[in-house]
């Protein structure tokens, strides 16, 4: 009889431990006696001789591995005897192997002399691949990013910053400003209507929380509270301590991410933290980076000293009264070392860092252990755990009364008084200040992985993670000071989110001998996560008077709890042929179960294909290509609908007199399934002049189908939400171009360049059936517009990008009048995502100095500018004051205003501008000096590196705001709006990495 | 150990580890612990109903401040542009989302739980049962309300649209059905509600003879409101107008000069009195969200939980004074009148000589400013009675739309 699914499951609960048990007992019979000798050797740059720290050195056939320390020495003991090849691969440098010959307690010496290569094809990646495998067996993109090599060239607080402009088709912007704010991620334009915009991301394995969202209205009546801080909220991005992240695989897009299945429509983003060194004493790197953070003095209100309030009060500039220094220190401390079958990697970090316009900081901590025991050939175990508490002192900003920097610049400097020196429209500056809003994240995120490897081509590796975040929020609008919405008797809000989410990842893998050419890798596994959010909120309105700041303390108060619950198992299996190890084709499938699917909704399944060609050694290849690698991955991914999307449902709701009631709330839809994405992409890495330099190029075309969509119900139908329908379709097709090389290689000089580029054209093919007829206008070309209509449903049109920006625009002008009209119908603007971003990157070294800038543009997208239209209706703004006639001055001293100034009010009345976010961007600077290592290694110390850098430093624009890449909300939200947002700071830090010990 | 050993063994851990996972298909069931499925309900019949009547308050709530803000009691104070179409009489069709939208979903959940009460007391049981009364009350409401400030709407879920007035002849055959009920079960309130609303229909419809009947029927201290929780913010006219919250909408700048500031009232225009049924409140350099316009804020509803009246014993004077007007009955339309003024504290109006109708009118044009002050029903009372041209002139804005357009919203 087959057991029932119920007892079939808490069997295997059961058996569980039985099983791990069997896997120790089996430990020591595992365990075999062999003769043994060692490895030892170094790794250094061929052209200057510089030592290469974190070179992966392994004994090919065996798991035996070690990673090079700051001096570039390894040491591998238990090496079996006899001939073995060691071979060593670092990014940015090409493969060596060297043979050598192992006698029983002898050393074996390998140096390695590693030349700069353009081309990365030996490099092994792990992430969508199904285990691990070199570069140049796997048919679709994957970019990789050497965290150590970007926090060698300037150091990088924060996540989020180290992926900005350095992926082709990888976008990560600051939006609302402000220090522990939200940024924009995302991979290859939007692939969805309705769901997170973000890529996945793992860590070491294990899914974590990587949202940035700003809960908060989580009762029914949205009364428990509020944005707290204007809509951005925390990025869990920035709980990371990059210091630890050793490096990062990027996965594009559907054909690379099919393994990952229901969460990878978006892309997929890996991260490996470091690992310890075989064989090695304790080796310690320090960081530490000092500097300020300053906003660039580019406010619309330096004209607001040129005017006065009624009270003859004059007005204050907030380029000069709120931008101020705001202080950065990071420290870092980690240690790397182990035995031979033991090793580790520990760190600590402590980072704080204020913003530019107070009150606003952050400080964060990190520890970090990560152990790893070979316990045999056969099995190794690794285990990570990582903690971190991140305390965000949050800037008002945002769709928010209390926007700090939205109240100084809105507006009307003819209206500033003593208590609102800026003519603020909402709230005084100073009262916005005295408001703190507070979150304070802890999170553990923490595995184990085992593998077991019971013949040299038979490998199973099991993954147990779980990342656990609890972040409380607070607020407080103090009593005394006037508030909207509360007025003047104060408020306290207080929030709690867990998110928890528990990964568990099966791999198998096998590797059958090449036979009459042809080699074979099969892998197969299992993947599950449970992820568990779990929101609550209290608020308390109204205290007596000042002094008592709790909750309860107040004299109305209200609660609000918000759980969400998905869980998603996918089963998967691959198999790659090679053929004389030049052609490599791989077929894959991946089957998913999730509960979002709805109930009349089975599994899915995402098949995959792709196929790579390695024509290096082909004779009809020209002497110019060193190196070539075409490539051609077809697969899908996808994305699962909200975690109860699917139900039929009546909402608790507060009714009458505070009586309990229910209300129609979700009409529900059990057909729901996943968003599916398939694409297809093709290209090349190519190495030219002996790989001097690398070009790769991708060219991607994905096709969105079953896009979920919010379907207006009849109202007389009862439900007031709309029913969530699989039925858009949305298409991304672009380009993804890099090339890297070395011009000048010499020993005393070197210069690189980095130049990235990328385009993306996205398009909604179709709106289903629901789908009505909107009459717009669009622009003629001679100056006009002509009235046409497109496809319309819920904010989305038809043949257009998806949120496309589009407004009535200015269409004629009357000089007798001084007055403008506008098109009756809404013109189409432009996307909202760039369709062109580039980055250049150039770093010169010259002895021990080297020079680093990059820079990077963005083209194509266009934002909804609501702050520009809205300060000028206010009365306010440099735009609409520098017009006024400051020689003709009214009875308060104030300039009249002009013709010129009356006709752009009128012009923003009726027009709510849709500007370019266009622009070039100094991002980064930096110059390092290496202070030679026989003065540091008199203190003991090694390489030690001094840098003075600079962040955000400049950017040129047309966008009539005062940054570009402004957002009020967070940045997976599709509220493409600048309005009462931020500019992210400048950042200039002086900071000094060195090495001891070992 | 031998490879194959090995390798057998692992095998069968990995395929024992993928049985394992494969059997625990119910880890893919979950559970939405914050909201209630259909079965649910069932079990919780006076809260569903609870939940109907809710649901249509929580729509009135939007078709107050619109309506208001539409007529000549409200002008837009803040920045949202469509509030700014509305002020001037540029009404469209996006704005109807939240407005006759509402009463049709509130309508719905009425009939649904209907059935729902049928399956679970039994069609008899059902039918004498406060409940039935309740929903067949809130029903037949939805359709009244529908069918006063809007042109047409469907009869049935998904239904074609039908005219106002076929609306409202379906509205008091529902009231009428809801008042059986209500008197089959002793629900006394919503059987005076009912019948409160059929006095309305019957204007509506022009039998006014019936109104008149219905009206004086109702008892004189009858007031029903729609009902708001201090723990809710769906009491829109307080969260977005009213001071010490938003205040994007504020008392139009026509009234501004005849409101007392200190004692925070409309004075009456024919004696200067102050009149308590317009409380108004200002304190000089209160601003709209604008940061330009001086907010003058009503003062009827002044936290979340201030009740809106829907209907009341004032209104019915209203009706009295109206079909007697109608009928040349002047005496009988001033002695309604002054019933309301006095019954507010107001010197009564001279009938010695008797006003001539004309005059008449404008006494009762200005009391049904004054005893429906902001509760939503100004905007298509000025349609149903063709003043809001004249009303309008009169505070300086001929240029709005004609009435018929402006009622088009929601189609």
């Amino acid at each position: 009889m087959i057991p029932s699914r119920e007892k079939l499951c808490s069997r295997a609960v059961r058996f569980l431990p039985a099983l791990v048990l069997t896997g120790l007992l089996a430990l020591p019979s595992l365990v075999s006696a062999q003769q043994t000798g060692s490895v030892t050797g170094m790794v250094v740059d061929a052209m200057n001789g510089e030592p290469l720290s974190g070179a992966q050195i392994s004994i090919e056939g065996t798991q035996r591995g070690a990673l090079s320390d700051a001096r570039g020495r390894f040491l591998i003991l238990q090496v079996p005897v006899g001939t073995q090849t060691v071979r060593v691969t670092y990014i940015g440098f090409g493969t060596q192997t060297a043979e050598v010959n192992v006698t029983s307690g002898g050393a074996a010496e390998a140096n390695f002399q590693l030349t700069i290569s353009a081309v990365a094809l030996d490099e092994v990646v792990v992430t969508g691949t199904a285990g691990a495998v070199e570069k140049r067996k796997v048919g679709s993109s994957m970019a990789t990013m050497n965290m150590e090599q970007v926090q060698d060239k300037l150091p990088i607080q924060d996540f989020g910053s180290a992926l900005q402009a350095r992926i082709p088709g990888v976008r990560s912007v600051g939006t609302v400003g402000g220090v522990g704010a939200s940024r924009e991620l995302t991979i290859r334009g939007t692939a969805s209507f309705e769901l997170d915009q973000r890529p996945v991301i793992y860590i070491d394995g294990i899914r974590v929380d990587g949202s940035q969202y700003e809960w908060g209205n989580v009762s029914n009546s949205g009364t428990a509270c509020c944005s707290f801080s204007g809509g951005a909220g925390e990025d869990r991005l920035s709980d990371l301590n990059p210091s630890d992240i050793e490096r990062v695989e990027v996965l594009k897009g559907a054909a690379a991410a099919t393994l990952f299945g229901s969460e990878a429509s978006n892309g997929v983003i890996q991260i490996f933290t470091k690992r310890g060194r075989s064989n090695s004493p304790p080796q310690f790197t320090a960081n530490t980076s000092w500097g300020i953070n300053r906003l660039r003095d580019n406010i619309q209100t330096k004209t607001y000293p040129k005017f006065r309030g009624p009270d003859g009060f004059q007005a204050w500039d907030a380029n000069e009264t709120l931008i101020e220094n705001g202080l950065v220190g990071t420290m870092d401390l980690s240690a790397q070392g182990g035995g031979e079958d033991v090793t580790y990697f520990v760190s600590g970090a402590y980072n704080f860092e204020e913003g530019s316009v107070k009150p606003n900081w952050q400080k964060r901590g990190n520890l970090r252990m990560n152990l790893r025991w070979v316990a045999s050939d056969q099995w190794t175990f690794a285990i990570n755990s990582a903690y971190s508490r991140n305390k965000v002192l949050s800037l008002q900003s945002g769709n928010n009364w209390m926007s700090l920097l939205g109240n100084a610049v809105l507006g009307n400097p003819r209206s500033a008084t003593e208590e609102e020196p800026y003519g603020e429209p909402w709230l005084s500056v100073s009262s916005i200040k005295q408001v703190d809003t507070y979150s304070d994240a802890n999170r553990w995120t923490g595995g184990i992985t085992t593998t077991y490897t019971p013949a040299p081509w038979f490998s199973n590796k099991l993954t147990f993670g779980m990342d656990n975040v609890d972040d409380q929020k607070s607020r407080l609008l103090p009593f005394g000071n006037y508030y909207t919405y509360v007025g003047t008797v104060g408020e306290r809000n207080l929030g709690y989110r867990r998110a928890r989410t528990l990964t568990a990842d099966y791999l198998g893998t096998m590797t059958i001998n090449p036979l009459f050419g042809f080699g074979q890798e099969v892998a197969f596994g299992a993947q599950g996560f449970w992820e568990t959010s779990n929101e609550q909120m209290a608020t308390g309105r109204g205290f007596a008077g000042p002094g008592v700041t709790t909750v309860g303390g107040a004299a109305l108060t209200f609660a609000g709890e918000e759980f969400r619950e998905a869980v998603n198992i996918g089963l998967f299996a691959q198999d790659r042929i090679s053929w004389r190890d030049k052609i490599f084709a791989t077929a894959g499938i991946r089957v998913d179960g999730n509960s979002a699917f709805g109930e009349n909704y089975g599994l899915k399944a995402y098949p995959k294909v792709d196929v790579a060609y390695q024509a290096t050694q082909d004779d009809y290849l020209p002497e110019v290509i060193s190196n070539l690698k075409i490539r051609g991955a077809l697969g899908q991914a996808g994305k699962f609908p909200g975690a109860f999307d699917q139900f039929r449902t009546f909402s608790p709701t507060t009714v009458l007199n505070d009586v309990a009631g229910v209300s129609p709330d979700n009409p529900g839809n059990a057909d729901l399934k996943p968003e599916t994405t398939t694409e297809i992409e093709g290209g090349f890495d190519a190495g030219l002049f002996n790989d001097k330099i690398g070009l790769s190029f991708t060219y991607y075309y994905a096709r969105t189908r079953d896009a979920l969509l919010e379907i207006n119900l009849p109202p007389s139908e009862g439900f007031s939400d709309q029913r969530l329908a699989n039925a858009g379709e949305i298409e991304n097709k672009g380009w993804e171009l890099s090339i890297n090389t070395t011009p000048i290689n010499t020993a005393d000089f070197r210069w690189s360049v980095d130049l990235n580029m990328d385009a993306n054209e996205n398009k909604i093919l179709d709106l289903g059936d629901q789908a009505n007829w909107r009459t717009v206008q669009f622009k003629d070309g001679k100056g006009g517009f002509r009235v046409d209509s497109v496809m319309y449903l819920g904010g989305h049109e038809e043949g257009y990008p998806i949120r496309s920006q589009w407004t009535r625009m200015i269409e004629s002008y009357d000089a007798t009048t001084n007055e403008h009209t506008r098109t009756d119908y809404n013109v189409y603007a432009g996307p909202v995502l760039p369709t062109f971003t580039a980055s250049l990157a150039n770093t010169l070294t010259y002895g021990a100095f080297r020079v680093y800038a990059l820079v990077s543009m963005e083209d194509g997208a266009i934002f909804s500018n609501g702050d520009r239209s809205y300060r000028v209706r206010q009365g306010g703004g440099d735009e609409y004051l520098s017009l006024f006639d400051f020689n003709n001055l009214d009875s308060n001293g104030n300039p009249s205003p002009t013709t010129a100034s009356d006709s752009l009010y009128n012009y923003f009345t009726l027009y709510s501008p849709r500007d370019s976010r266009d622009h070039v961007r100094l991002r980064e600077v930096s110059v390092s000096y290496s202070v030679p290592m026989e003065f540091t290694n008199r203190f003991g110390f090694g390489r030690t590196t001094l840098t003075l850098s600079g962040q955000n430093l400049y950017w040129w624009d047309d966008c009539n705001c005062m940054d570009p890449n402004m957002q009020y909300a967070g940045g997976s939200s599709f509220n493409q709006s600048g309005f009462l947002a931020m500019p992210q700071s400048r950042k200039f830090l002086f900071s000094v990495r060195t090495g001891f010990g070992g | 150990m031998s490879e194959n050993r090995r390798f057998l063994r692992g095998s069968l851990l990995g395929a024992f580890a993928l049985w394992g996972l494969a059997g625990c298909g119910d880890l893919l069931e979950v559970q939405d612990p914050q909201r209630y499925t259909s079965e649910d309900l069932d079990q919780a019949l006076q809260a569903v109903a609870d939940g109907v009547e809710g649901d249509l308050y929580s729509s009135h709530d939007n078709v107050v401040m619109y309506a208001t803000l539409g007529s000549d009691e409200f002008q837009h104070t803040g920045t949202w542009w469509d509030w700014d179409d509305l002020d001037h009489g540029r009404w469209k069709y996006d704005l109807g989302g939240a407005t006759n939208t509402g009463y049709m979903r509130a309508r719905w959940f009425a009939r649904d739980t209907q059935e729902r009460v049928k399956n679970v007391l039994g069609e008899s049981e059902a039918m004498s049962s406060p409940l039935m009364a309740q929903v067949m009350t809130v029903e037949a409401w939805s359709d009244l309300l529908n069918a006063e400030m809007f042109c047409e709407a469907p009869a049935v879920a998904s239904g074609p649209a039908i005219t106002d007035d076929e609306l409202m002849a379906i509205a008091r055959e529902e009231l009428t059905d809801a008042m059986s009920v209500a008197q089959a079960s002793g629900a006394t309130d919503y059987y005076n509600w009912a019948l409160a609303g059929r006095a309305r229909a019957n204007l509506w419809l022009g039998d006014y003879s019936a109104a008149l009947a219905d009206a004086r029927a109702v008892p004189d201290d009858f007031m029903h409101y729609s009902q708001y929780s201090i723990n809710g913010s769906s009491n829109w006219m307080v969260t977005v107008a009213t001071f010490g919250e938003n205040t994007a909408g504020g008392v139009r700048e026509h009234w501004w000069s005849q409101v007392d500031t200190v004692a925070e009232m409309l004075m009456d225009p024919y004696t200067g009195e102050l009149d308590p049924r317009v409380p108004i409140h200002y304190d000089p350099g209160d601003m709209g969200v604008d940061g330009l316009t001086p907010h003058y804020s009503q003062w009827k509803y002044q936290e979340r939980g201030s009740d809106i009246p829907l209907s009341h014993s004032g209104e019915m004077k209203l009706i009295e004074a109206e079909v007697l007007w109608r009928n040349g009955d002047l005496g009988g339309a001033m002695t309604a009148l002054n019933y309301l003024r006095t019954r507010a504290g107001l010197t009564a109006h001279a009938t010695d000589p008797m006003p001539d109708s004309e005059l008449v009118f404008e006494y009762f044009m200005h009391e049904m400013f004054a005893e429906l002050f902001v509760e939503g029903r100004r905007f298509g009372y000025l349609h149903r009675l063709g003043q809001v041209e004249e009303v309008f002139a009169a505070i300086g804005d001929p240029d709005r739309p004609l009435p018929d357009e402006i009622r088009h919203l929601g189609e």
